[in-house]
């Protein structure tokens, strides 16, 4: 390949002039390329026609489509594994790497797989290795280190890679920007349309940029009797000049799915398209054609060799034969002569072609044209030295010619995946030989060759109709291709013998191995290509789909549209995570509380609450306990829902939606709640304070107001309560000063009486703090004397700071969620949802006392009623460790004489006992007093517990209402 | 005097160096020290700004429409999604029975006095929502990475209100003449200007302050 080389003029054709040049490296060679070269193009100027090493046989590969469909050109580019080099543009610097050998590229040797794998059975390892079975224990992982294809990044090279999400919402959204699809997005556009035109090339044009052929029959005909290069430039300047028009070039549409929604993306960015109306306009590639030694590097496809030459100025080789089945084969042969190289042959699977304009012009040419033969047989090793020609049936040989390049032009295959993705099964079109989606879908159109193979001017005429159609809604049109369009196939599999008649070159499944299989029962498409692994490759099928369909529906006898590929699913092209995970700090909205900067400022650590941010600790929470239990502590409680309830209705809906009785709850007054759920369970606790009269203020746990609020909503709606509700809980913040000397610190606070006759435990005040309204209650989770304060949210820095200058003198130390929860299990306080799960009823939690089923209707009422009648299986109790004993996590088992009798839902070290205290849910058995029980911690070794009568800090509750 | 109030926001924009005054006892970003630079931003690029001290007050209940009448008599006629605005305040419909009503720091009092109503729940929001305002002519790219509902094209005009969810957050963004303004819960606002500043930095999306963008509600 050392005869490869760019081109500076050609002789029919201009070519594009790069006046950028730089270099990056393959495999540690130092690679030129221009500015527009792919990574492919450069490579393969610089005469690096080996690009990659096949799946399981390890053949070598080579730019073969040049237009990223096949497997042949996945390299590693900058610590990226699996990437297709024929659709990344070059950039200086770039660090390229081979895939899929041990050795180098060159003399991989796992290449031996080539000669050794043949010998085994087909499928092997589902065969093979597994009797007795410790030798698929040591076989599979080395099958599955040789398997595979790039590597995965696992040193992290691109963490820091910034993955986007973004979006579009165009009027009409045209995928492809080939002649057809610039004709739709015309049409759209000339409608007053606003229009995103995707292409995922480099360039707009499509093929247009590659084919020289004279237009005709255009209806604009400024566009006739030029090029169709010309004429896709110019319609390119025309559209490109109109403002409602969005191009996004170098851009993978993956998926199209319900509701018009497309996913692309573009380097590092994912779009979620919106579009009112889609025109798929993904054309059609080069047939892919089974014949022995198919898969060597030199054989290229028609357009693959063009877009070498136009598009990058390459001579793609010192010596080609053409194989065709139409004018396009001449067309490339032209081209391929215009820059240097020299065409052995055009060898034409028709017959009588000799009287045509394209044929005299390559014979004038000086180039031989043979009718009615075609390849045979691909020769040479590492890449093609050779061809042998033939019969079309492949039994009869024909000449060979010695040559470094094999042109395969022979019909083009419908890319229809976007247009079927999981919605229609391709079926096979008789006349037109190719496979086509035939249902229509609902705002989707579909244009250009994806259709079938159609001249250019026949492409923009309909591309424009068609963009004027999605433009309106309106239905698509009918096909009017000309039967003169059609191109004929060959038969699927050139029948000449051999064994490398590559159908699937993603995973190297040759025809034989097919038949093979097929043998073995596996005669359904499904099952077949299952076993086989046919188009499950990298190229999911886009290579091969139709030559399996062809081949599965010859060698089974099933009909081709029975043996049609299976169902089109996105990704359309391999997607990386990182697009789809998009930016990491975006994944779920945080919450922060007014106070949460000066918890920063204070060396908070913080844990998640819900979608709270709470500070757990600052730095010792057994000390923050302990400064609870000794003195003054104060926590940030505003992540506490707060819910407001009044209206007439307000006491009868309170009656509905919580167990207990409220009606003599006084005004100034709270009184501790459970919540309970249609089928009896508790889900909630809180308190609910008689705050005015006939306003309710009810205080929830942080991770559940949003469902309460959401639940009250419901039920006024649906009920017809004459209640309002409004939710406090971002407009209020809220801390808690718990402590014996809290009513100290509150009498400097407020300016009402403190006094414990005047403010009793379980009631709440009004009072006003530095010119703001507060809402003062007198409960108690922590077990100590403690006052919760409620204020607007918009002080609630200046409040914390106020507080804590004032309570200074106290030595009043702010603590975290932690010793919150240190600080409850030592009072036995229950939490639910932690301390209770979705089969716990409210009598055996405890908590029996917050429900008055003697009153009308309410929710949960019937299930209650039959928990009561059951009776008593588990309770829900506290219980102490041995001093020095081991704390167990959450969640592990409590046991009596070696057998599971419940687990602990809440474990800590208590810092003012110095041992271990918590909650368990144990049989009633053992739910007495004084019960010994045995815990069996993470580690395996138990620990000895003794069942509490209530809790064990203050069992009276003095503290909490003197 | 009263303990000072704080904008949620404070805290990022101490981060990105804020400068801060007094507005109606509210402390309150005016700029991040370069206003002539933020002020050019909003001609060439987009800025973020911080009006989580104006009024905000929510009528809502069965009679909202009656409530509404109080303080524009023509509020009742709009449609879902239409606003009424004036250059110190706005009403915005956001459903049947539902609006928000935007004004100066400090005339929350005046707006409930106005909407009292037997069976309306009129009340000040106050602290519990912020308010951010994304202003400039590049603002669409900072919109195009932010939410999935359509806000860079002209579906939604200038002078309507929608509320949708933008980088998760549900918002009521109310839309104006070079401006759009975006008020959310309080708890989750630094969030959602961590995550607007995140993906809008590099695209030209600057912090700014209220001497920038000054309240102004057409």
């Amino acid at each position: 390949m050392s005869k490869v080389k760019r081109i500076e003029k050609h002789d029919f054709i201009s070519l594009p002039s790069y006046s950028d040049s730089f270099t990056f490296t393959f495999n540690g060679k130092t690679i030129t390329a221009n500015e527009g070269d792919t990574v492919a193009s450069a490579m393969y100027a610089a005469g690096q026609q080996l690009v990659s090493r096949s799946f399981k046989y390890h053949r070598p590969r080579g730019l073969k489509d040049n237009f990223g469909q096949g497997p042949e050109t996945l390299v590693t580019i900058d610590h990226a594994p699996n990437l297709r080099a024929d659709t990344i543009m070059a950039k200086k610097g770039m660090a390229v790497i081979s895939q899929n050998h041990v050795g180098s590229l060159e003399n991989d040797l796992m290449a031996i797989n080539d000669t050794v794998i043949r010998w085994l059975p087909y499928g092997f390892y589902y065969k093979m290795f597994h009797k007795p079975k410790w030798v698929w224990k040591i076989v599979e992982p080395i099958i599955r280190k040789a398997a595979g294809i790039g590597s995965i990044d696992t040193k992290g090279h691109a963490v820091d890679t910034r993955y986007e999400k973004r979006y579009r919402f165009p009027e009409v959204c045209v995928i492809g920007a080939g002649p057809a699809g610039m004709a739709a997005a015309k049409g759209a556009l000339d409608a007053g349309k606003k229009v995103l035109l995707i292409e995922e090339q480099a360039n707009i044009g499509g093929r247009s940029q590659h084919t020289f052929v004279n237009v005709n029959g255009c209806a604009d005909t400024e566009l006739n009797e030029i090029s169709e290069n010309e004429a896709g430039k110019l319609l390119m300047f025309e559209i490109l000049g109109n403002p409602n028009l969005e191009v996004m070039t170098l851009t993978q549409v993956f998926a199209v799915y319900e509701d018009n929604l497309v996913a692309a993306y573009s380097g590092t960015d994912l779009f979620k398209i919106r579009a009112e109306n889609i025109v798929i306009a993904t054309g059609a590639t080069d047939r892919h054609l089974v014949f022995e030694n198919n898969d060597k590097p030199g054989i290229m496809t028609g357009r693959g060799v063009e877009r070498l030459i136009a598009m990058h100025a390459i001579k793609p080789a010192n010596e080609a034969v053409v194989v065709t089945t139409h004018n396009g084969g001449y067309h490339t042969a032209k081209l391929l002569h215009g820059a240097g190289t020299k065409v052995l042959a055009v060898v034409d699977g028709r017959s009588s072609v000799s009287n045509t304009k394209e044929v005299e012009e390559i014979k004038a040419l000086g180039i031989k044209v043979i009718e009615n033969q075609t390849i045979h047989k691909a020769k040479g090793s590492k890449c093609v030295t050779g061809v042998a020609i033939g019969s079309k049936d492949g039994k009869q040989s024909g000449e060979s010619f010695n040559c470094d390049m094999l042109v395969m032009a022979v019909g083009y295959k419908t890319q229809l995946s976007l247009l079927a993705m999981g919605r229609h099964k391709p079926a096979w079109d008789k006349e037109r030989e190719v496979l086509k989606i035939t249902k229509d879908t609902p705002n989707m159109y579909a244009v250009g060759d994806i259709n079938g193979y159609a001249s250019f001017g026949h492409l923009y005429n309909e591309g424009f109709a068609v963009g004027q159609r999605a433009a309106k809604g309106e239905v698509a049109i009918e096909d009017s291709r000309k039967p003169e369009d059609n191109i004929m196939a060959l038969p699927a599999d050139i029948e000449c013998g051999g064994d490398n008649h590559f159908i699937c070159p993603c995973m190297d499944v040759t025809r034989n191995e097919a038949i093979g299989s097929i043998a073995e029962g596996f005669d359904q498409v499904e099952t077949l290509k299952r076993y086989s692994s046919m188009g499950m490759g990298p190229c999911q099928g886009k290579t091969c789909h139709e030559a399996v369909a062809r081949l599965t529906a010859k060698d089974t006898g099933l009909g081709i549209n029975d043996a049609a590929p299976t169902t089109y699913r996105p990704p359309y092209n391999g997607v990386k995570l990182g697009l789809l995970a998009g930016r990491a700090p975006h994944l779920g909205p945080v919450k922060r509380t007014a106070m949460h900067a000066w918890h920063e400022d204070n060396g908070a650590t913080f844990l998640n609450a819900g979608q709270w941010k709470r500070a757990r600790d600052y730095g010792d929470n057994l000390q923050e306990a302990l400064n609870v239990r000794n003195g003054l502590g104060i926590i940030d409680v505003s992540t506490l829902g707060k819910i407001e309830i009044s209206g007439p209705d307000a006491l009868k809906f309170i009656h509905f939606m919580f167990p207990g009785k409220f009606a003599r709850l006084a005004q100034g007054k709270v009184r501790y709640s459970t919540m309970i759920k249609e089928d009896g369970i508790i889900f909630e606790d809180g308190t609910l304070a008689h705050v005015e009269d006939g306003v309710y203020y009810l205080s929830t746990t942080t991770g559940n107001q949003d469902a309460i609020e959401g639940l009250f909503r419901w039920w006024i709606l649906t009920d017809g309560y004459e209640a309002y509700i409004r939710n406090l809980s971002g407009v209020n913040a809220a801390v808690n000063i718990a402590g014996e000397k809290s009513r100290d610190l509150m009498e400097h606070l407020v300016d009402i009486d403190m006094d414990n006759e005047a403010f009793p435990y379980m009631s709440c005040r009004e009072a006003e703090i530095e010119g703001v309204e507060v809402m003062l209650f007198r409960i108690g989770f922590t077990g100590e004397l403690s006052y919760e304060i409620h204020f607007p949210s918009e002080v609630g820095e200046s409040m914390w700071s106020h507080i804590m200058a004032k309570g200074g003198k106290y030595h009043i130390k702010p603590f975290g969620l932690e010793a919150q929860r240190i600080l409850r299990l030592e009072k036995g306080h229950l939490l639910p949802g932690v301390d209770t799960d979705a089969l716990s009823n409210p009598f055996e939690a405890g908590v029996g006392f917050t429900i008055k089923d003697d009153k009308e209707n309410f929710i949960g009422k019937a299930f209650l009623k039959d928990f009561k009648e059951k009776g008593i299986r588990n309770r829900l109790v506290s219980y102490k460790l041995e001093k020095g004993a081991q704390i167990p996590d959450d969640g592990v088992a409590v046991l009596k004489a070696g057998e599971i009798v419940g687990r602990v839902s809440s474990s800590r070290y208590a810092p003012v006992f110095g041992h271990g205290v918590g909650l368990a849910w144990v049989t009633k058995e053992l739910s007495e007093a004084g019960t010994k029980i045995q815990i069996r911690c993470a580690n395996g070794s138990d620990v000895a517990g003794e069942v509490l009568d209530h809790c064990l800090y203050d069992p009276e509750g003095i503290k909490l209402k003197s | 005097m009263r303990l000072r109030s704080d904008s949620p926001l404070n805290s990022a924009y101490n981060k990105l160096q804020g400068n801060f005054a007094d507005a109606d006892g509210w402390n309150i970003v005016v700029d991040c020290g370069q206003p002539d630079k933020e002020q050019k931003q909003i001609e060439t690029g987009s800025v973020l700004a911080d009006w989580s001290h104006i009024a905000k007050v929510i009528v809502r209940g069965d009679d909202a429409d009656e409530a509404i009448a109080g303080l524009n008599a023509d509020a009742a006629k709009m449609e879902i999604g239409a606003t009424i605005a004036q250059k110190e305040s706005v009403i915005l419909r956001l459903t049947s029975d539902e609006y928000l009503v935007l004004s100066l720091a400090g005339e929350q009092e005046e707006i409930l006095s106005k909407t009292q109503h037997a069976k309306v729940k009129s009340y000040a929001v106050g602290g519990g929502y912020a308010c951010l305002v994304l202003a400039g002519s590049n603002r669409n790219e900072v919109w195009e990475r932010s939410t999935a509902f359509d806000l860079i094209t002209d579906k939604i005009g200038e002078g309507r209100v929608i509320q949708t969810s933008v980088h998760g957050v549900h918002c009521t963004i109310y839309r104006m003449a070079g401006k759009d303004l975006i008020v959310c819960n309080r708890d989750l606002a630094h969030f959602l200007m961590d995550a607007l500043m995140d993906v809008g930095h590099l695209v030209g999306l600057m912090p700014t302050g209220v001497n920038v963008v000054p309240i102004s509600f057409v």
